[in-house]
Parts: C-alpha cells; structure tokens; sequence
C-alpha cells in the first residue's frame, strides 16, 4: 500500500477516521491521565482533611495539656498511687495496719498474705491478708470502719472471734483484700485524646486526701526523712 | 456576427452540491474534534496544576501536625501523669462502689444487738452471711432482738433471713443461741 493509497483510502472515508481518532485518543487521556489524575487530588484532599483534622485535635490537646498544672497533677498522682499502689507494697501495708489497729486499740498478733483471684470488671488486682488482732470487742466495728474508709484501698472479707467475756480482750481474725494496680501498658501517645478529671474524680481525690491527712494526724508518722545523728562518728 | 457575442468557459471542476455537504460536515467535525481536544488538555494542565497546589498545601499541613505533635510530646510527662491518674481513680471508684457484705452486715448486727445480749461467737462466710452465737440471761430480749433482726425497717433491707441454729438454756440460767444471718 503505497502513500497516495492511504491518502486515497483516508479522503474516502475521513469523516469516520477523523472522529475515530479523536474518540480514541480522548479516551486514552481520560483513562490513562485524567482519571488516575482525579482520583489521586480527591485521595489527597481526603488526605488533606484527615491531617486537618489530626492538627486540629493535636493543638486542642496541647492547650489543654499546657492549662494542666504540673506540680498540683503530680500531688494528686501521688495520692492515687498511695490509695492504689502499682505493686503489692507489703511493708506499707504493714505500716497501715499497725496504725489503724492501734487507733483502734488493738495489737496485731499475726500478719499473713494470701491470694485473692482477680476480680472480673476490675481493673485492679488484689492479694488477700489475713490478720490475728487482739483487742477490745467495742471498737471492733471502728476497726473495720477504718479499714475500708482508709486511703489504701482495702476490703473486708471475713470477720471471725470468739469472746469468752465481755471484758476481755478479743482475738478476731480478719481477711482482707488489698487493692494494687499495674501502670497501664500504652501510656499518653500522641494521638490519643487526653482524659479528663470528671467532679466525681475530684471528689474521689479530695476524700483521699482527707483520709491520707487525719491518718497522718493520728499516727504522727514522721516522713522528714531519716532520724538521728546527722553523722554518727562525732 | 453579434459582437457583443461572448462565450464564457468554467475551467473549475463542476462540484456536486453533495461533496460540498460532506466537506461542510467534515469541517463541523474538525470543528467539535479540535475542541474535544482542547477541553480536554485544558482538564489535563488543570489537574496536574491543581496537583502542584494540593503539595504545597500538603506540605504546610504535614508541618502543622509535624509542629502540633511535638508541641504535645514536650508536655508528655503531665499526659502520662493524667493518665495515670485517671486510671487509678477509676479503679478505685470501681471498688469503692460495692461495698463490703461482711463489714455492713457485722455494723448492722452490733448496732442492733442490745446491751443485754452478748455475741461471744462471731463469723463471716464468703457470702457474707453472718453465723453468731449470743448469750443473754433474758429471753424477752433476745425475742427482741430477733424481731429486730427481722424487721424489714430496721434491718435496713440488708437480712435476708434470720436462721436458729440452736437455742438452749444452761443451768446457769444463761440463754444460748446460734444464728445464721444471711443477707441480700
């Protein structure tokens, strides 16, 4: 087929060829360039949103976290993990006992740790105490009050005595369980939105509080650091 | 001869008014075809100018959150103090809302029982139910004691059932009786 054929052939039928060609290489512009083109500015654009929005909610969250007073966050920190400790914490524990027992006007005679099941619903874990107190039968019931109104979270489980008179001395056996709770695993990212202090947490802290200032106002405890000579050579 | 006489000659060659259709058509099609393809690089430079645009902005808005993140890392530190917080108090709200069967039980039972009547007994099962023994030297009071126990009123909704174990009186005159109190 030589040139003047395809001239020949084109002139013949160029009314059918010319919009051919220009459907043809329409379509291959739509397809191959304007539609992957599009849907990479829509997927941006939502992308865009996307990002707007993270920024959005990252620079509320700084606000928020730049209001939150540092020092006071802390104090109330310290109350939460004195109430509920992330470890069993056995030697404070023992401290608690003995002051509330003695305010009760008992003596501890015997101290022993159990375990105690995860409760389900809770977050928290528990270990169980048992203890042998000696003391009067009156304040028995202030005992006991003392125990689940402490700032160390605690729960009696079991109450067991026998009184041979009413003016002496009682051994009761009590079973309680001790609260503690591990560090949550994720920790403050980024993204995450930040929580908030409700007032029944701020009530909740105050109470804490309450409670941690009368025991310390009960027992005295002296918590200005070590006692004595300040150098035991002299 | 006229001499006005003229012979006029078409040296073009006679078109047949079809041929001037399709050629009309023909350029109405060349027409619409170079506007087809016009509009549709006119689509193809706006998209990627549009592309161009949409980077930039991009860019500005990564730089934000980039900015944004970093401004909250630096207060990290009270963030995981916060959470924390909340965790615990959480948790303890979680335990402090249900209250311990075996200390309201042993309250309400102290609180009711009379002068008179001495508990030299006392137990608590996992339950919470109470098993106690009392002694009295007076039956009326003990008889008292347990209508109190009974009542609905007084015994704040909390006893479910009063059970006598035993009930005896010794040569002393003593009167001894072992309950079991079972709560809601």
């Amino acid at each position: 087929m030589n040139k003047s054929a395809i001239l020949l052939f084109y002139q013949k039928y160029k009314l059918i060829l010319f919009p051919l060609a220009v459907t043809l290489s329409s379509l291959v512009l739509i397809f191959l360039v304007i539609t992957p083109q599009i849907s990479r500015l829509l997927d941006t654009n939502r992308n865009i949103d996307q990002l707007s929005k993270k920024n959005a909610f990252l620079e509320a969250k700084a606000q928020e976290l730049a209001v939150l007073d540092g020092e006071d966050l802390q104090t109330k920190l310290n109350l939460a993990l004195l109430a509920l400790p992330q470890e069993t914490d056995f030697a404070n524990l023992i401290g608690v006992i003995l002051n509330l027992s003695s305010q009760a006007q008992f003596s501890l005679v015997s101290f022993q740790t159990d375990r105690v099941d995860p409760k389900t619903g809770s977050k928290a874990s528990a270990y169980g105490v048992r203890l042998i107190l000696s003391g009067p039968k009156e304040t028995l019931e202030t005992l006991l009050s003392d125990i689940e109104q402490n700032s160390r979270v605690m729960k009696v489980t079991s109450v067991e005595y026998t009184a041979v008179r009413s003016d002496e001395p009682i051994d009761v056996q009590l079973g309680i369980e001790v609260y503690y709770s591990s560090i949550p695993s994720s920790l403050g990212a980024v993204d995450t939105p930040l929580p908030k202090l409700s007032d029944k947490d701020e009530t909740i802290i105050a109470t804490l509080a309450r409670n941690i200032q009368q025991s310390l106002s009960v027992s005295q405890i002296s918590v200005s650091g070590p006692r004595g000579k300040a150098n035991p050579f002299e | 001869m006229d001499r006005n006489f003229k012979i006029t000659i078409n040296l073009l060659p006679h078109l047949e008014p079809k041929n001037v259709a399709a050629q009309r058509r023909f350029q109405k099609v060349q027409l619409i075809s170079t506007l087809v393809i016009l509009l549709l690089f006119f689509a193809v430079s706006a998209s990627f100018a549009l592309t161009i645009l949409q980077k930039a902005n991009l860019d500005k808005v990564n730089r934000q959150v980039s900015d944004s993140e970093k401004a909250v890392s630096q207060q990290q530190s009270k963030e995981v103090s916060l959470t924390v917080l909340k965790n615990r108090l959480v948790s303890i709200d979680q335990i402090q809302s249900v209250p311990s069967k075996h200390r309201e039980i042993f309250t309400l039972v102290n609180n009711l029982t009379p002068q008179s009547i001495f508990a030299n007994s006392l137990s608590t099962d996992k339950s919470g139910n109470l098993i106690v023994s009392f002694i009295s030297t007076s039956i009326v009071d003990l008889d008292l004691f347990i209508e109190d126990l009974i009542n609905q009123d007084k015994n704040e909704g909390k006893i479910a059932s009063v059970d006598i174990d035993s009930l005896s009186r010794g040569r002393d005159g003593i009167y001894r009786i072992s309950l079991k109190i079972s709560t809601k």
